[in-house]
């Protein structure tokens, strides 16, 4: 029996994300939705590379960057692993970085003029992109905003709670009669 | 006396090659360290052929130096010659030699033949000793191209169009020997092509060359981080696009302005901004649009006269 877990991920090119990114998105949400545990054995970088057909630098540049944020632990001789989840930055920073990812989303649906509590929308005079062109730009907010909640290492429900907060004080003067 | 093996295995020093009245290459610096995969893009009439027909010796420059492997490229002697393999797009091999026979003759004449290297790579593909080269599928006679350089044992291994009109099944077993064959990560590679899908995968190092001049050396997200999209709104005509700083291309759809730029920093909302725009929004590209718009930038105004600032 193998020892190293299936990593199940994709890479794209043509995409705005380098492949390294995309690999290390890929590899965080593994193991923020559990389906990589502490303990798992990662690919080795020329496995890695060769699942997804690209040069095993990038894999490693990839596994560096995922190592020293600390969601992975190298084991002498042995391979990289899933790191036990461990406080990596201090409350204060992360809370500061939350503050950081929470205005950032806010400012977007402000700037898309997108109804915040998902109401259906009038068409505003001021509206100037496509509804397409909006939904894509609102998808990228909201995947921008889940890639920092669980980079952050930060409990999803008090994330969405601060949104919700946020949000509420703007949706007031959104909201039709 | 032989140099000592230097840390780059391309040098060019200011060179230039004139054909007549046409620069093909216009005082290119160019230094490619030992290692790693290299790309060089360019549209066609960039200088890439030009490049490597100084290199190798089999043209002289009209102005500056070109050095190979430490070697004066005017100088090369067979075995220098014996440290670069070769492989482009023609796959030039005699037809009607059998597959056997070519590589007995390689063999031969190259002592630090690797078999192993030559059956890794050849082992993606179906073709037998008894085989005829004219008999082999285009394909099948990349893969026999590559298992020769590699074989070859060369420090230093250029690929020209290596994979053009190559079926999907023949182009993924080019590139799988190319990136994870032990010979191939024990030479430096220079890979020269136009599919920016491919270069995505494998280059560590992305070259862009254009008429004849270095305009990029650096890892490809580097790159690419240096091109934006942005949209804005504006009404009339909006800015002379000889005005705009960094453009690559401009489009006007559905009455918005889509600028492709180069180097702008949040600064370039600013002019934006003092051209009239309401609304202002700026996004990454992928590698392929925007090395695509780097070098289609001389297209983006038709017929504007160019004014210098």
């Amino acid at each position: 029996m193998a020892r190293t877990q299936a990593l199940m991920i994709q890479i794209a090119t043509g995409d705005a994300r380098p492949i390294s990114k995309q690999i290390v998105d890929g590899v965080r949400m593994k193991i923020a939705t559990a389906e990589l545990k502490p303990g798992a054995q990662l690919p080795s970088v020329r496995g890695l590379a060769q699942q997804l057909m690209i040069n095993p630098n990038t894999v490693a540049k990839a596994y560096a960057e995922l190592t020293s944020e600390g969601w992975l632990e190298s084991r002498q001789g042995l391979g990289l692993f899933v790191a036990t989840p461990r406080q990596r930055l201090s409350d204060a920073e992360r809370e500061r970085r939350m503050d950081d990812a929470v205005q950032a989303f806010v400012h977007e649906v402000i700037a898309l003029d997108y109804p915040p509590d998902h109401a259906q929308f009038l068409v505003q005079p001021r509206q100037r992109l496509s509804d397409a062109e909006r939904e894509r730009r609102m998808d990228d907010a909201v995947q921008a905003f889940v890639h920092e909640v669980i980079a952050l290492d930060y409990p999803p429900d008090r994330a969405l709670a601060r949104l919700d907060e946020e949000l509420r004080v703007i949706a007031p003067k959104k909201k039709s009669a | 006396m032989s140099t000592p093996a230097t840390d780059y295995v391309i040098e060019t020093v200011a060179l230039s090659k004139r054909y007549g009245r046409k620069l093909a290459l216009d005082h290119l610096d160019l230094r490619i360290p030992r290692g790693r995969i290299h790309a060089i893009v360019g549209a066609n009439g960039a200088g890439k052929s030009t490049l490597f027909r100084v290199l190798l010796g089999f043209l002289p420059p009209t102005v500056g130096q070109a050095r190979i492997l430490g070697r004066d490229s005017q100088r090369l002697r067979p075995e220098d010659r014996a440290r670069i393999g070769f492989v482009n797009e023609e796959h030039t091999l005699p037809g009607w030699m059998k597959v056997a026979a070519v590589t007995a003759m390689q063999r031969h004449q190259y002592p630090r033949w690797n078999q192993h290297a030559y059956d890794e790579v050849l082992g993606h593909y179906h073709v037998l000793p008894e085989q005829k080269v004219a008999q082999l599928s285009r394909g099948e006679r990349a893969g026999l191209n590559l298992a020769l350089a590699l074989a070859q044992g060369p420090e230093l291994l250029v690929l020209d169009e290596p994979t053009l009109g190559l079926d999907v099944v023949a182009k993924r077993a080019f590139l799988e020997s190319l990136m994870y064959s032990n010979a191939a990560e024990q030479c430096t590679v220079i890979y020269c092509s136009h599919q920016m899908e491919e270069i995505e995968r494998i280059a560590d190092n992305l070259i862009i060359l254009e008429r004849g001049q270095l305009k990029n050396m650096s890892a490809p997200e580097e790159f690419c981080a240096r091109v934006t999209h942005w949209v804005a709104d504006i009404p009339f005509k909006g800015p002379d696009p000889a005005t705009v700083p960094g453009l690559l291309q401009l489009q006007r759809l559905d009455g918005l302005h889509h600028y492709l730029v180069l180097d702008q920093d949040e600064d370039f909302a600013e002019f934006l901004r003092a051209s009239g725009a309401r609304s202002i929004q700026s996004m990454p590209v992928s590698l392929d649009r925007a090395v695509n718009g780097f070098l289609t930038k001389n297209h983006a105004a038709p017929a504007q006269p160019q004014r210098q600032h």
